[in-house]
């Protein structure tokens, strides 16, 4: 079903990340699936860049742009995965994921590092890195 | 659900002074790498881990938000009716 839906602009307001994974899905979720997932990924990158450039030397409407699209490309990304983002976002709903605690008290340069596991034990295991921990 | 002001509170709660104190540079290379795991894991993760990457790059993304002082959910109302540029659901642009 075809909507043109311009006259109804600023009367649809989506609060919930829910509710856009819902609304992309109409407007581009077919779209999306026929470019594949690796097109989806593109598009991504290229719109961080764009973002990453905004916040560097933008306005503020231009971030608001930016912000928007990879938003958007990361909510098509959900979709073509079948996740939910709400599901996904419960890692963050109790505190930080690694160290547990409501703010933050992750070693400071470990927070710098990803947090499959791997490094921390080879940074704690080793005496030259741990003694440079903080 | 979610709404978007909650998830920003919630990341600007746990790491906000931090994530400022490192300044936004760090977080767009962050942001960065959580996209290329988030683009592995798609790619051959399982589902657990697609959603672990999913919220990493979410959260880096709101806390890039939070810094540049702007609103998800004012960012997003481009796209709440509609496509942005043609202005259809579903889209038909060229």
């Amino acid at each position: 079903m075809v909507q043109n839906l311009s006259n109804q602009w600023k009367s649809v307001h989506v609060t919930s990340f829910a509710e856009l994974q819902s609304c992309l899905e109409r407007t581009y979720g077919n779209r999306d699936r026929a470019r594949g997932a690796a097109m989806t990924i593109a598009w991504l990158f290229e719109e961080v860049g764009d973002l990453a450039k905004a916040a560097r030397r933008g306005t503020r409407d231009e971030q608001l742009n930016e912000l928007s699209d990879v938003i958007a490309w990361v909510v098509a990304l959900a979709n073509q995965l079948g996740l939910s983002i709400d599901e996904a976002l419960s890692r963050y709903a109790d505190g930080c994921p690694r160290c547990k605690a409501d703010v933050c008290v992750c070693p400071h340069w470990l927070s710098l590092i990803p947090s499959d596991g791997t490094a921390e034990a080879e940074i704690t295991s080793s005496p030259t890195l741990a003694s440079a921990l903080p | 659900m979610t709404t978007f002001s909650e998830f920003q509170d919630v990341i600007d709660a746990t790491y906000g002074n931090r994530d400022r104190a490192r300044g936004q540079a760090a977080t767009v290379a962050w942001l960065c790498e959580e996209v290329g795991e988030l683009a592995k894991a798609a790619r051959k993760g399982t589902r657990e881990e697609q959603l672990h990457e999913l919220s990493d790059v979410v959260a880096w993304v709101a806390s890039l938000a939070n810094q540049l002082d702007l609103s998800i959910e004012e960012a997003i109302t481009r796209y709440a009716n509609g496509c942005p540029r043609c202005h259809l659901t579903p889209c038909k642009c060229p």
